[in-house]
């Protein structure tokens, strides 16, 4: 593959994360809960996934 | 999350807290893009924290008595698990005396500086930390002199060099 092509490709991503870090922060604490939700529901629904006793509970606000 | 903040400042209000910064993954998101997290972590002073054997003891009353479940050491504040943390060493501490006022959801509150939540990644480096710690570099706006200026005062430049080092190859 075109190492160019990969550059390019890398630094799409990191202007793209670099807006995304400059959302409001009521923005992201929504993002946070629906990654709480997915993660709980990838937990369910995969079993091979290895699932530590690290404490999880979705935000209820 | 604004009652969960109101009710924390009543913490400082009542002096069962003498002050709190919004550290972890939270602190962390404030400054970078958000990924998946579960708890709010605060940093603390306890008044006679270094007298008592357990010093949460009056927050986790507190809690109860404003029918706040405790599980796994989290508080639940207004549906949100809050874990409440001893400034642990000196640089945390330094941390938590540098904190800035900021407004979340029309609350006031505190929050670490980013200069010195990285520099505690890299004083704590777990993989999690490690890899916010690259995206801090990348995605946050960090005053650089000062962060440098941090870690060569408690030690983690060659951590940071390391770090650095694994990264870039």
């Amino acid at each position: 593959m075109d190492k160019n092509y990969l550059l390019n490709v890398a630094g799409t991503k990191v202007n793209y994360h670099k807006s995304r870090a400059k959302m409001p922060f009521e923005e992201k604490v929504k993002i946070i809960i629906e990654l709480q939700k997915l993660e709980n529901e990838f937990i369910k629904n995969n079993k091979n996934r290895k699932n530590s006793n690290k404490y999880r509970r979705v935000w209820e606000v | 999350m604004r009652n969960t903040l109101k009710k924390i400042n009543s913490l400082v209000e009542s002096g069962i807290v003498t002050d709190y910064a919004i550290a972890g993954g939270i602190a962390q998101f404030y400054y970078i893009e958000p990924s998946v997290t579960y708890d709010l972590d605060l940093i603390v002073h306890i008044p006679g924290e270094e007298n008592v054997l357990n010093p949460l003891t009056n927050i986790y009353e507190w809690a109860k008595q404003n029918g706040y479940s405790l599980e796994s050491e989290h508080v639940i504040i207004e549906g949100i698990p809050v874990q409440f943390l001893l400034a642990y060493n000196d640089l945390v501490n330094e941390a938590l005396e540098n904190s800035d006022e900021i407004t979340l959801f029309e609350e006031f509150t505190y929050i670490l500086k980013p200069e010195y939540l990285m520099a505690i990644m890299l004083q704590t480096g777990r993989p999690t930390d490690k890899e916010r710690f690259a995206r801090f570099l990348i995605e946050a706006n960090y005053d650089k002199d000062k962060f440098f200026e941090i870690i060569k005062r408690f030690g983690l430049l060659e951590i940071y060099k390391k770090f650095n080092g694994e990264v870039n190859g």
